[in-house]
């Protein structure tokens, strides 16, 4: 058996009290670092995990703000195609027939993706409002 | 004599958890072993930013399968446009 020497005195009757005190801040003084250093420890992943969801964050952002750049872009495209479509139903109707109406067609054609929105909704007022008075 | 060491060593791992229930105690008492608290509040920090970062990854996902979603029918869609735009062009007996 191998005794191994401490300061904490022999536990005697007369001085178990302070042989309890003296055991339990022992116990403390060997405890309290194991806890800071699992303290410490649990901050710095917590920190490095706090810069990777502000790193992630930013992304959805990012992402976010092009996903919505290209809704804007789809809802273009898809007026760019309701705009042929109306010019589709004027030729086939026999609209474009009239000189100016079929060169004022030809030009649109050519250019109506380098339109701005408001001129190409402007078209598509006006393309309806051919084909309505046409089928009216 | 070996039998009454096993015995007796037999009796102290009994005892263990007794002790170690009142080293808690005693710890507990402590204004040091407030530690324990603030390592358990950092874990559930830590859970609940582990959570957010799940929720973050999963949006981004699916952010990222909807934007080659809205591209393919973007791409589709002028494909689309620029055949029709040739063939009415034609049909007005002209060209791009």
């Amino acid at each position: 058996m191998i005794i191994e020497e401490t300061n904490i005195p022999d536990v005697i009757e007369e001085n178990i009290d302070v042989s309890k005190i003296l055991l339990a801040d022992n116990i403390i003084e060997n405890i309290y670092p194991l806890f800071d250093e699992i303290y410490q420890d649990k901050v710095g992943t917590l920190s490095s995990y706090d810069s990777k969801y502000k790193q992630i964050k930013t992304k959805v952002r990012k992402s976010k703000e092009h996903l919505e750049g290209l809704m804007l872009k789809l809802e273009r495209t898809k007026k760019e195609s309701k705009l042929l479509t109306r010019i589709e139903k004027l030729i086939n109707s026999g609209l474009t027939n009239d000189g100016a109406l079929k060169h004022e067609n030809i030009i649109l054609l050519k250019i109506y993706n380098k339109l701005t929105t408001e001129k190409l909704e402007e078209h598509l007022r006006n393309t309806l409002k051919i084909i309505s008075k046409r089928f009216s | 004599m070996d039998i009454q060491v096993l015995t007796e060593s037999a009796r102290k791992k009994e005892a263990l958890p007794q002790v170690i229930n009142r080293i808690f105690s005693v710890c507990k008492a402590d204004p040091h072993f407030k530690l324990k608290t603030e390592v358990e509040s950092v874990e559930d920090q830590l859970k609940v930013l582990k959570e957010k970062i799940a929720k973050q990854e999963a949006l981004l996902i699916k952010s990222e399968e909807l934007t080659n979603n809205v591209k393919r029918r973007i791409s589709l869609i002028q494909s689309e446009n620029q055949k029709k735009q040739v063939e009415l062009l034609e049909n007005l007996g002209s060209e791009l």
